[in-house]
């Protein structure tokens, strides 16, 4: 073991906080992954979001159980989104403003049946991943959707309307 | 070790085995069943509670770990034959979907058990295509009553055509999606019946009813539904003539001096130890592709293309039904409904059987539909909603419960050159030589297919759904799960590899007792028990003929 004081201190606080470092993505590709997700699933009254369900934390993990060969999609599907907002609105992603994100999703948005380009891609992509993971987990399924299964019953009424 | 010779040495424990020991070993033979897997213990090894958070990668598996056999998923995986560790060839592709322990693929069926009709038998003589078999709907019928009995079935007497009415416990009740389905197809003429499946709706035979959780197809914790682990092998064990041995991989049928089968070598899984067992009669019942993979592997001098293949059509007339993609609908009528427990027994409660009997079709055969919908367990997709946001969240919320799928399964006419056959080039992790398909997508199946998916968008229509876009698809033969027919019965050994009590024509004490034996592939949901009824009467001849002395040399 040959951890520097820093690095010692730094995995304390990550583990005291409940933050993990991501096992695929960098810190910052992890950070505009949960901004894009939470845009997509957002917050509200009735439940949390897909920031507060993490979703960013099961994507980061299944697309480091993928093949070489999607793993590389979505790093580089991931830079050519974060290029476009430079190209768009002057700066990343993450320091646009609100409306200049919406404006950015939406021109990704616009094919995501039938995606062509890379950021397309990343937009179809990441929104089937977010859904998933999303509705996989106890804030969607449960709390979202109100899901009231797989519990013992009686009997089986049927429909009653 | 002094060798003990049985009456019957059984491959397979599934549908079609463990039925056929439970025939013979009533009937007073000494029997051996073997099993390829381990003894399960369904408490422990059936997920049917977990919730998708408790497993890493939410019920999903690792990325494409399961080469898209759809049965197999992070509840059910430990179970399976997993397809990229233990390969096979196909092109086109074909789904071989093996599962591995006692009571083989009953554990995790789709418990359809609807029985099939006078016509099913009589696909040539009174539809115009394929083949006949040699027996009729009447033959099979007392059969059906005896296999009903024993497993537990649920449905409702309908009186309908070519789907002969059973002996059924209570119905199942239909969710909201489905009741608007029944009340609103019929006006266009298509019908919905009650599903007829093996779950328990009332206590029977010492088993507890259904208590409504809808996994039963990752296998169910407390036997509410049929499976031969839960319900013949507990009885097969009780009776002093039958021995279990699990963890027995079956290489090759034996022959003795004159070409008759004398018992079964196989290699025991944990040890890789071999050995032989000793009997009278043989039974296959390893499941179609295992069945026609150990017949074409026991080769010898009397048998050089394998045993029971003197015409050369084991493995041929390979069947699977034709399943097309699902078209789904949104139901309006049904958005934003109070959410409650729709969970139910799994899958659908009702079905749509075949409707095109007088109707001029521009194919041969027919297919019935399949139902999904109701407050599932997740979201399979977002319904088709495009966007992103608060609009989304809220839409997906409001269509939750108020989605229907349609899903078509449909007849697979018997085709010579749909076959698998040996693989000069690939052996399983035991040695023994592994199978490779030939099984593409035919002319009948792709008109069918058009035909499917229009009636599925007319039948939606007339529900006052929304349809979903979507892509219209064929999946690979197997992905049904309803493999069959590749060691036919018929009267003509030379057109056949069975007689009409699945019976080997060249070796007179092997049968076969699972669906190898099938001539036609109806399209209707769910073989299973069907292939006990035809196993049952099977091993009811050969314990008759074994008695008479007629399968001795």
């Amino acid at each position: 073991m040959n951890l520097t004081r820093r690095t010692a201190l730094g995995a304390l606080a990550a583990a005291m906080s409940g933050a993990t470092a991501p096992r695929f993505f960098s810190e910052s590709e992890y950070a505009l992954l949960d901004a894009v997700a939470a845009l997509i699933i957002p917050a509200d009254e009735r439940s949390g979001g897909a920031r507060e369900a993490l979703v960013a934390r099961f994507i980061d993990f299944l697309v480091a159980h993928c093949p070489e060969a999607i793993r590389a999609n979505w790093k580089t599907r991931l830079a050519a989104f974060d290029r476009l907002a430079v190209e768009r609105c002057g700066k990343p992603f993450l320091q646009a403003g609100t409306s200049e994100q919406t404006a950015l999703l939406d021109l990704v948005a616009r094919n995501e049946n039938d995606p062509r380009t890379p950021t397309e891609h990343f937009f179809a992509d990441l929104k089937k991943a977010t859904l998933f993971a999303y509705y996989t987990c106890q804030t969607g399924l449960l709390k979202e959707l109100g899901y009231q299964g797989n519990r013992a019953l009686h009997d089986f009424p049927g429909c009653a309307r | 070790m002094a060798a003990r010779k049985y009456d019957a040495v059984v491959v397979g424990s599934g549908a079609g085995g463990a039925n056929a020991a439970w025939v013979l070993v009533n009937a007073g033979l000494d029997v051996a069943l073997l099993e390829a897997g381990r003894m399960l213990n369904p408490p422990k090894d059936f997920l049917t509670h977990t919730w998708p958070w408790d497993l890493p990668f939410r019920g999903s598996g690792p990325p494409g770990e399961y080469d898209g056999l759809w049965k197999i998923n992070e509840y059910t995986a430990h179970l399976y034959t997993n397809p990229r560790r233990e390969r096979y060839a196909s092109d086109p592709e074909f789904h071989w979907t093996r599962l591995r322990a006692v009571g083989g693929r009953t554990n995790t069926w789709g418990r359809s058990s609807i029985r099939h009709g006078p016509l099913d038998f009589k696909t040539q003589s009174m539809q115009g295509f394929g083949e006949d078999w040699p027996i009729g709907y009447d033959d099979l019928a007392p059969y059906y009553d005896h296999v009903e009995r024993l497993v537990g079935i649920n449905g409702h007497r309908d009186n309908y055509f070519n789907a002969p009415d059973g002996i059924y416990l209570a119905p199942l009740k239909p969710r909201c999606t489905e009741r608007l389905l029944m009340d609103r197809a019929v006006k266009i003429g298509v019908p919905v019946l009650l599903d007829r499946s093996a779950v328990l709706t009332e206590p029977y035979d010492g088993r507890p009813a259904c208590h409504w959780c809808g996994e039963c197809g990752r296998g169910c914790d407390v036997r509410a539904r049929f499976s031969s682990l839960d319900v013949l092998i507990p009885k097969l064990r009780r009776k002093p003539n039958f021995e279990l041995r699990s963890h027995a991989v079956a290489r090759e049928v034996l022959v003795d001096g004159n070409g008759r089968a004398r018992g079964v070598s196989y290699i025991d899984a944990r040890t890789r130890v071999d050995y032989e067992v000793e009997a009278r009669a043989v039974v296959l019942a390893a499941s179609t592709v295992e069945s026609g993979r150990i017949l074409l592997n026991s080769k010898s001098r009397f048998h050089p293309r394998g045993i029971a293949n003197s015409s050369g059509l084991v493995g041929r007339y390979l069947m699977d039904s034709v399943k097309a993609g699902p078209v789904v609908g949104i139901l309006p009528e049904l958005a934003n409904r109070k959410v409650v427990n729709e969970d139910g027994a799994g899958g659908s409660h009702v079905f749509i059987p075949r409707f095109n009997y007088d109707r001029k079709n521009h194919y041969h055969g027919g297919y019935c539909i399949l139902v999904g919908g109701g407050f599932g367990r997740g979201i399979s997709s977002a319904g088709g909603l495009t966007g992103w946001g608060a609009t989304l969240k809220r839409r997906i919320r409001e269509q939750y419960g108020a989605t229907l799928s349609l899903r078509g399964y449909g007849e697979r006419l018997p085709h010579y050159d749909n076959y698998f056959e040996i693989d000069p080039d690939t052996k399983d992790q035991y040695g023994i030589p592994q199978v490779r398909f030939h099984a593409p997508a035919r002319d009948n199946d792709l008109k069918m297919m058009e035909d499917m998916y229009g009636w599925k968008e007319q039948i939606l229509r007339g529900c006052g759904a929304e349809i979903v876009p979507y892509k219209k698809y064929l999946e690979p033969m197997g992905d049904a799960t309803h493999e069959c027919g590749a060691a036919r019965m018929g009267t003509d050994p030379k057109t056949s590899v069975l007689n009409s009590f699945c019976q080997s024509h060249d070796v007179k004490n092997l049968f076969v007792t699972d669906a190898s034996c099938f001539v036609s592939l109806p399209g209707t949901h769910g073989i299973t028990t069907w292939i006990m009824a035809l196993a049952w009467r099977a091993a009811e001849y050969l314990a008759a003929e074994m008695r008479k002395g007629n399968l001795s040399p």
